[in-house]
């Protein structure tokens, strides 16, 4: 396998690993900041949110190659990081004005 | 043929609608979100599923239309139109039905309920009534039944009247019931808990306003 398809198969898998730790980080968060009755738990909460979708935004529109050189397998990391981002927006959106504790 | 099997399937696919424990059949606010949710998630999934079914069988029938659709229609189609619309309208729901659940603020009556392999025992604080293994509460009104355990994790659940919550042991979590009519109900435990679970049920007894106080107050109604 080639350099470049090998970086590509790490974008490729990039985008929904932060996406599945951000939802650990915030799940965590979320319950810890309940247990402990953390006073700015709100803002702790939007702040990994913020945090998480950084990184997203970034592989999602980071500066690529394009035309005829870049690989299928690029295009599709390049889509699959866009759709991490936008499933981030919509799962992860929620801990910004939902009720966090009971 | 078909009609036969059509026909005969019906009692069987609506006998889980009705009953003591059906969550189907609400008799409360909050059961009724949480049904509205289950019928909201069946019409989605049975629309994405018509839509499927449809497909597939103009792939059959007509594969001429279907071959006039590009690859990339398919992934945007498929992948995107169809899917998030459903998915948005889904969570969306599923946010403002759950977020009416939650025991906000103080509500009229409180009841505490304790679970120990296999039974509950609610008792009314500051109240004559003696604990318990029947739940009396008040129609109309919403209830909150603060839920411990005393040995493993059991879960309260009365599917007519309202969502489940967790019995654990050294934690006290709060759920907010409300039954619209006077009368029994049944609850039943949740979360397997050992060879008794199964049984591990419980009866449900809401009263009228009046009747619920002077029981209360240990007076007979």
């Amino acid at each position: 396998m080639s350099a470049s398809n090998r970086l590509a198969l790490v974008h490729l898998v990039s985008g929904f690993v932060v996406w599945s730790l951000g939802f650990v980080l915030l799940y965590g968060l979320q319950a810890l900041g309940c247990a402990y009755g953390w006073s700015q738990h709100r803002l702790w909460l939007i702040s990994a949110f913020v945090a998480v979708l950084v990184p997203l935004a970034w592989l999602a529109w980071r500066p690529r190659r394009t035309g005829p050189e870049a690989s299928s397998l690029a295009t599709a990391a390049l889509w699959v990081n866009r759709a991490a981002l936008g499933a981030a927006i919509l799962v992860f959106l929620p801990v910004t004005f939902a009720s966090t504790c009971i | 043929m078909f009609k036969r099997l059509l026909l005969g399937a019906t009692p069987a696919l609506l006998g889980g609608c009705s009953g003591d424990l059906s969550a189907l059949d609400p008799a409360g606010p909050r059961a009724a979100n949480l049904a509205t949710l289950w019928w909201v998630m069946l019409i989605g999934a049975a629309v994405l599923f018509g839509l499927v079914m449809a497909l597939f069988a103009l792939a059959y029938r007509r594969p001429a239309w279907i071959t006039r659709v590009t690859p990339a229609q398919w992934i945007v189609g498929g992948g995107l139109v169809l899917p998030i619309p459903i998915l948005i309208v889904l969570t969306g729901t599923a946010l403002v039905l759950g977020e009416q659940l939650l025991p906000k603020g103080e509500a009229p009556v409180r009841v505490e309920g304790r679970a120990q392999q296999w039974s509950w025992h609610f008792t009314h604080p500051e109240s004559a009534l003696a604990p318990s293994e029947i739940l009396h509460i008040p129609a109309g009104e919403p209830v909150d039944i603060a839920v411990t355990s005393l040995d493993v994790i059991h879960s309260l659940w009365v599917p007519r009247l309202g969502g489940k919550i967790d019995a654990i042991p050294g934690k006290v979590n709060i759920i907010r019931l409300q039954a619209d009519e006077p009368g029994v109900y049944w609850g039943q435990c949740a979360e397997y808990c050992g060879e008794g679970h199964d049984g591990m049920r419980f009866r449900v007894e809401a009263h009228e306003p009046e009747a619920f106080a002077a029981l209360l107050e240990g007076r007979a109604p």
